[in-house]
């Protein structure tokens, strides 16, 4: 029969089964409730135009005296980190004794179109960090950045590091010209000056479409068919819609900063060969000599492994930590591994340094 | 070898007919009618009741659905009506390639993207073009020629616009046939990977047993098949070129409708951006004189050297700044 060996008895189990999740599949959603994100509460100790810099309030005692902010990508919306109980890195670094804050950036809107990279790590960043400083008393904080915000937490580390502890880079683009990144590869043909002079903001519907596209037999289509074997599942259902509203709900970028991010991260490859200016300071990552952790995941197909590990070296560091994650860009925070791994080292790299 | 009528197959062809009923009878209560029209059924009965995100997930759901449904009952149609199990990779893959219909078309994902580019209100550029000939019936008029005419008269700037508006177009429409011409080879080459994968399995002795493995090892070809044309450099080269080349249309028009919505005396998106521009400059000089502001509040004994001369008159009003700034801060 060669490599398929399809028995009748078996496909009809299977098939009788299918039609009987999708036959209950549509009272489930009816009756979901409508998805809410967030573990922990939470409070507002800075607000600068569209920016809140929040931090999470914690039933424990906090042990560790650094606080630890997390600066989140500009793509998606941060609440990925808290996204519900059993699924926040947040909360278990609140349990492991951590002062937790992070950095909402908003959604630009039309009058956000010129705001750059300069305004997001020289302003926002470099103030967010401040006002945490100054909220928790301390000169010295641990920043964590995550995907496009560990990039610009690179740049602030070597423009700031009179301010920063440690810095714990997760799932960071490092070398945005691996062979294996093809967001990297679509973007370099492309003509990003007149790209944004057309469309100003870049709208987010764009943006989640490209991802989309990346995988889109995966993520158009078999995502969707898996859907079939949870659709009689209200909770695995409640977890899943959650996770689409996550992915879908996207801020627009800003015009001017995501013109540099493209042409100097993507097209230039400045951050890792040299050359990159933010505003008027050039960013040398030889200038960092903080401690780093740096996370990646080993199927990562946004910021593929090689995009990471490239930071090895790259730094002065004499304190420079891998961990390698087993899954994906999205995983490493949601997973149920996500949750036994990535928090625990992560309180242990701190616990040592402090 | 088996064959229709007798062993195996009958018991396909017995039991098929059921299967099919208690899928499609699950599809169709899923749907609330025929599945095979499923995203206008649940959109007619279920649109915007269930919540923006359940909404939109169900829909992204009954889209994906729906083509592996068709696959599973051309497939397993097949099965069961065929003249005989295909006895290696190879045959298997004809009868995998038969039924595969729409689910193994690489359709031009840039093309909904563009289409859709900015949510609803970017369909007005499709319903733009919607009334333009098609682009290879322009070439058969002889329209491209026309288009290099020299333009005069009273509405020479009006017609040259266009001539640039419409050679953009059928551009960018070049463009566009250069990347499905790359989809296509990567629908190809799914399916050689299939095969391969195929081979690979019945040389490794490990079967697949179930509709769900043979669809699952498909997507593996197909994402495969997807990667390597993604990756080529003749790929990257079409890509930049249509995003380009939309881009060139999209700005062309954008000009048109802002030279309409100002006689009309509309805010245009010059002022608009215009606005923006200065809006951010105000906002970075107000951050850095507050920043200055700040600092000069928390220096020590700085001043104070200099400060017994001009103490007596300026202490008291100088607290009110400072108290501003302090209240600020804790907000």
């Amino acid at each position: 029969m060669g490599p398929i060996q399809l028995e009748p008895n078996k496909v009809a189990a299977e098939l009788s089964k299918l039609g009987e999740k999708l036959a209950k599949g549509m009272n489930v959603l009816k009756n979901v409730p409508d998805v809410h994100y967030g573990a922990s509460e939470k409070e507002a100790i800075y607000k600068e135009d569209k920016l809140v810099v929040y931090r999470f309030k914690s039933a424990h005692k906090v042990t560790h005296k650094t606080p630890l902010l997390i600066a989140y990508a500009l793509v998606n919306r941060p609440y990925m980190v808290d996204l519900q109980d059993d699924r926040s890195i947040v909360k278990s670094l609140l349990a492991a004794g951590h002062d937790v804050y992070l950095i909402d950036w908003g959604y630009p809107d039309p009058s956000d179109r010129y705001v750059t990279l300069d305004d997001y790590i020289n302003g926002y960043l470099r103030r967010s960090v401040k006002a945490v400083s100054k909220h928790t008393g301390v000169d010295k904080i641990n920043l964590l950045g995550i995907c496009q915000g560990g990039a610009f937490s690179l740049c602030y580390a070597s423009l700031y590091p009179e301010t920063l502890q440690n810095l714990i880079t997760m799932v960071t683009p490092v070398d945005f010209q691996t062979p294996d990144n093809m967001l990297s590869h679509w973007t370099q043909d492309m003509d990003v000056d007149l790209f944004i002079d057309t469309l100003g903001n870049v709208p987010a519907d764009l943006m989640n479409w490209c991802y989309l596209t990346l995988k889109p037999f995966r993520l158009l289509q078999q995502k969707y068919v898996g859907m079939t074997d949870i659709l009689d599942n209200p909770a695995e259902m409640e977890n899943f819609l959650r996770m689409e509203k996550w992915i879908f709900d996207s801020p627009d970028q800003a015009g001017e900063a995501f013109r540099q991010f493209i042409k100097d991260f993507y097209q230039g490859n400045k951050l890792l060969k040299g050359g990159l200016k933010i505003g008027d300071k050039a960013i040398d990552l030889k200038a960092i000599k903080l401690p780093i952790l740096n996370i990646y995941a080993e199927q990562d197909h946004l910021v593929p492994p090689n995009a990471s590990r490239a930071l090895k070296g790259a730094t002065s560091t004499k304190d420079y930590t891998e961990l390698s994650f087993k899954g994906g860009h999205i995983g490493i925070y949601v997973s149920g591994r996500a949750q036994r791994e990535v928090p625990p080292a992560i309180d242990q790299w701190l616990r040592k340094r402090g | 070898m088996a064959k229709a009528g007798s062993g195996v197959f009958k018991d396909w062809e017995a039991l098929h007919q059921q299967w099919w009923n208690a899928v499609s009878e699950g599809a169709g209560k899923f749907v609330q009618g025929d599945w095979r029209d499923g995203t206008k059924a649940f959109g007619d009965l279920f649109g915007g009741k269930l919540g923006d995100g359940t909404d939109a997930a169900t829909e992204r759901f009954v889209s994906g659905t729906k083509q592996y449904l068709d696959w599973v009952e051309k497939f397993s149609g097949q099965l069961a009506h065929g003249a005989q199990f295909p006895k290696d990779a190879s045959g298997w893959m004809k009868l995998f390639q038969g039924a595969l219909g729409p689910m193994g078309e690489m359709k031009n994902p840039l093309h909904d993207l563009f289409a859709t580019m900015t949510g609803d209100g970017a369909r007005g550029f499709e319903q733009f073009f919607s009334g333009w000939p098609n682009p290879a019936d322009w070439a058969k008029g002889e329209v491209q020629g026309l288009l290099g005419l020299p333009a005069f008269g009273y509405n020479r700037e009006t017609q040259e616009r266009q001539q640039k508006l419409a050679a953009a177009w059928l551009q960018y429409q070049d463009a566009m046939g250069t990347y499905n011409r790359l989809m296509l080879e990567a629908s190809k080459g799914a399916l050689g990977k299939f095969e391969s994968l195929l081979a690979a399995r019945e040389e490794q002795g490990r079967k697949l047993e179930t509709l769900r493995e043979v669809y699952d090892l498909w997507v593996d070809a197909a994402e495969d098949g997807y990667a390597e044309v993604s990756l080529s450099p003749e790929f990257r080269a079409a890509y930049g070129d249509l995003v380009n080349k939309q881009m060139v249309v999209r700005k062309l028009v954008q000009t048109e409708v802002e030279r309409f919505t100002g006689q009309f005396g509309m805010p245009t998106r010059t002022e608009v951006d215009s606005t923006a521009r200065r809006m951010q400059e105000l906002r970075r000089e107000m951050r850095a004189l507050q920043e200055r502001l700040y600092a000069l509040e928390a220096a020590p004994s700085a001043p104070k050297a200099a400060k017994p001369a001009v103490a007596k008159s300026k202490s008291i009003p100088s607290k009110a700044p400072a108290k501003k700034a302090a209240a600020r801060r804790s907000r």
